[in-house]
């Protein structure tokens, strides 16, 4: 079920009401009525993976209540390790595994060794990644001490299921969602209408910016042509926009769609577009990744606080494996791997970096910082552009053109050619929009965010949006979320 | 100053919002263009039943559409409809079948674009949406009953708001020397080197993809069944355009639709495609003239008259005769 479905917007309204009526009962009866609409929510697209949620669910529930009766070290480590096998298990099994066969088969054939390995074609379950690495916060925070064990398997298995954020995060923390389970939630009427905004928002995202952006990105990326430069930088940009509309609208409908129940989650993007570095954008792009990345992968290899050279290792491991999450392709491992290296000046050259000057104030601070901002824009997009192509051979093509002398080639006839020139034209005034409102409500959770403006503003702010989506949203096919294929 | 909700005001502001929602539509159904064309294209349905007694019906796109239905006798009805791909075809037989009707005889278009890219979506989509709730139909819901329901409130209407972003982006455009088919006769009076270009380009643009999807077979079979299931007949018409239009239709991409037409029983085909060679038949690549238009019905009429003479007519009541004076007295001989 796709938040911007019509049966979403049947869906959602459904299950409030009914969520509200059993909300004088008890927290138990609101937990179950989240269960089983977020096992219907799931199930929506394949019923036959229902069985795998349960399963990895059931396991991290017992392993739970193991680790809490288990005082000796040696058997919690092996009580741990049971959650670690059966979770990565599962993900490595449907995500990786034809990877893993055909690279090494592949590998074999340049080595002259002929491996008959089968590949399954298996079928990836949609949000396997991202209710996996939740349902790990669990089990390793017990472990550390960190989290309460909880007893209620209603609340445990709407904790993992729960459905705005079941297909594509948030990837929330157990110590920070499993307690929200436990209490009345407060569904006031702010919080209610805070997330009516939010979730408008999330819609001018994906359906305006990342649908519009699409076309011309798609029709570049999926060219057979040869493309100049400037064509090529032309859909990396696009692309760009695209993704970050298209998840950032995901998980704004995600955190409204939570807000109208009571519960809050993590922020996942805090305007990354607008960072002066890579450091940075990390920070503020897909945050609940990144920080799990940081605690359950960074630190445990020494973080920072080693070596410079392994600390340099220890970010471009990280980044890799991050790239890896993505998806079963030597183009995200490129990607994560091009991101660690974007990350290796910071270590470096710290100091540098650290004192190269605070001039906001001034004419030449604005610009300083202009400059920043495109820097790590423009560094971005280039990685975009392993993430996006279908191989790691025509990425490089691409990304090699962006640095040939035809990105001074005039690209209006060839994407005139791909008919593309009034979906441009659509499309940046949807990017348009979206940084102007960005900037304007910068030190906001979401643009739409305007309760502390005048009336006047709030509701010229709500005609706008909500027009835009309504005469500007993309109307093909409906297009999935990026990051449900993840 | 931060506001603060009650239920009580998100109630009234929800409500207002309904009311502002309501009156945008009103404003956009009364003033888009798209809606217009909506009204005219029910309208072209609607008079159907103005028409008393009408035993033949055409239907098709703009290539049927041509034939206007002040050319045709009380017998015969067109209902086609610019932009109209087989799935709205489809829609409209289903529900001037489901309806009192003498129809006896179909004038099913064959044209080969109907089998391609181009028409798989059609601009009339949500139009004919309405056609298929009204019957029941099984088929045509690609996104749902519910999204078709949708489609049915100007606003959340997707073929508008894919109308409105094409005129928004048309107004940015600065007029081209080359956009001559707008301009009725423009195109005849083109050196024929031009004329022959503009027929290839759009030739090949009509012709992408055909046989590659098979949706439009799919329909095709449908609407030959309909017909078939209430006793009408069904006469395959290929109509007809400049040779230049035709040239980028390859003899395999012909042999599917001829084997597509075989497959769903038709074994009735006037094939009318290069029948004029003169472009004063033609006000465009592949739109017959005043003087083109007359030209098709008289053969039309006369082809049809000879191949139910020859072949037994749908209802042993009728004379085909009867049946086939069509082309009104109205129409001016070449």
């Amino acid at each position: 079920m796709l938040f911007h479905s019509v049966i979403y917007a049947v869906f959602l309204p459904t299950v409030w009401l009914l969520y509200m009526l059993v909300g004088r009962v008890s927290v138990r009866a609101q937990n179950f009525v989240l269960l089983a609409a977020s096992y219907f929510f799931y199930g929506w697209w394949d019923w036959r993976f229902l069985g795998l949620i349960a399963l990895s669910t059931l396991v991290d529930y017992v392993v739970g209540l193991s680790l809490d009766v288990t005082s000796e070290n040696r058997a919690r480590r092996l009580i741990l390790l049971a959650s670690l096998v059966v979770n990565l298990g599962i993900l490595g099994f449907f995500k990786y595994y034809d990877f893993f066969i055909t690279s090494l088969v592949a590998a074999g054939a340049t080595l002259g060794i002929d491996l008959q390995a089968p590949t399954l074609r298996i079928i990836l379950p949609v949000g396997l990644s991202f209710y996996t690495f939740q349902a790990l916060t669990y089990t390793v925070g017990i472990y550390r001490r960190q989290v309460r064990v909880e007893r209620d398997p209603i609340a445990f298995f709407a904790y993992v299921a729960f459905f705005p954020q079941l297909v594509a995060g948030p990837i929330e923390r157990a110590g920070h969602m499993l307690p929200q389970f436990n209490r009345p939630r407060q569904v006031t009427a702010d919080n209610f209408a805070s997330g009516l905004r939010q979730i408008t928002w999330g819609l001018f995202c994906k359906l305006v910016v990342a649908d519009n952006c699409a076309i011309v990105a798609n029709a570049i990326f999926d060219s057979h042509r040869h493309l100049p430069g400037s064509v090529a930088l032309t859909g990396a940009v696009f692309f760009a926009f695209q993704i970050y509309g298209d998840f950032s609208g995901y998980s704004h409908i995600a955190l409204g769609s939570a807000r109208l129940f009571g519960f809050e989650l993590m922020q996942n993007f805090a305007t990354p577009y607008f960072s002066q570095s890579i450091p940075e954008f990390w920070r503020r792009w897909h945050i609940s990744l990144s920080t799990w990345f940081r605690d359950y992968v960074f630190i445990p290899l020494g973080g920072s606080r080693v070596s410079t050279l392994r600390y340099a290792f220890n970010i471009i491991l990280t980044f890799t494996i991050s790239g890896l999450w993505h998806g079963a392709s030597w183009t995200f491992v490129a990607w994560g791997f091009l991101n660690g290296l974007y990350y290796l000046p910071h270590i470096f050259f710290a100091k540098r970096f650290a004192s190269s000057g605070t001039l906001q104030s001034t004419a030449r601070g604005a610009a300083l910082i202009a400059a920043r901002v495109l820097l790590t824009f423009f560094l971005t997009v280039l990685a975009w552009i392993f993430f996006r192509a279908k191989t790691i051979h025509s990425a490089l093509v691409m990304a090699g053109s962006v640095f040939s002398t035809s990105i001074a080639t005039n690209p209006a006839a060839l994407l005139h050619d791909l008919g593309l020139l009034n979906p441009i034209l659509i499309a940046s005034a949807a990017i348009a929009v979206l940084v102007a409102l960005e900037f304007l409500q910068r030190d906001k959770g979401f643009a739409l965010q305007v309760e502390s403006r005048p009336s006047s503003t709030r509701w010229a702010a709500y005609a706008g949006i909500i027009g835009l989506v309504l005469c500007f949203r993309y109307t093909g096919s409906a297009l999935d979320f990026i990051y449900f294929q993840f | 100053m931060r506001s603060h909700d009650s239920w009580r005001t998100i109630l009234v502001k929800g409500a207002l919002g309904v009311v502002l929602f309501a009156i945008a539509n009103l404003i956009t159904y009364q003033t888009s263009g798209y809606f217009q064309r909506e009204n005219e294209y029910h309208a072209v349905v609607q008079n159907f039943y103005t028409h008393h007694h009408v035993k033949a019906i055409f239907v098709g796109d703009s290539h049927v559409a041509q034939i206007d239905n002040e050319y045709l006798t009380d017998h015969a009805y067109n209902v086609g409809f610019g932009g109209d791909s087989l799935r709205e075809i489809y829609a409209k037989l289903r529900y001037l079948l489901s309806r009192p009707n003498e129809i006896d005889v179909l004038f099913l278009t064959a044209d080969v674009h109907m089998f391609g890219t181009g028409r798989l979506q059609s601009s009339n989509g949500a139009f004919a949406d309405q056609y298929l709730f009204w019957t029941g139909s099984p088929y045509g819901f690609g996104h749902g009953k519910l999204a078709a329901a949708f489609n049915l409130v100007p606003l959340f209407n997707d073929d508008f708001v894919q109308y409105l972003k094409r005129d928004i982006a048309q107004s940015f455009k600065p007029a081209r020397a080359d956009d001559v088919e707008e301009t009725e006769g423009a195109w005849q009076h083109l050196p024929e080197a031009e004329r022959e270009r503009l027929a290839r380009e759009t030739g090949a643009g009509d012709h992408l993809g055909i046989g590659i999807h098979p949706e439009p077979f799919e329909w095709y079979g449908r609407i030959v069944a309909l017909a078939h299931q209430h006793g009408v007949r069904v006469i395959a018409v290929r109509y007809p355009a400049t040779a230049e239009y035709f040239e980028s239709v390859t003899p395999e991409e012909d042999r599917l639709v001829e084997h597509a037409l075989a497959a769903a029983g038709i074994q009735d085909v006037l094939d009318f495609r290069q029948v004029f060679t003169d472009v004063s038949y033609f006000k465009d690549p592949d739109h017959l003239s005043r003087k083109g238009v007359d030209a098709l019905l008289q053969l039309l009429e006369t082809r049809t008259q000879q191949m139910l003479a020859n072949g037994k007519a749908a209802s042993p009541d009728i004379e085909p005769a009867a049946l086939l004076t069509f082309a009104s007295g109205t129409n001016a001989a070449q």
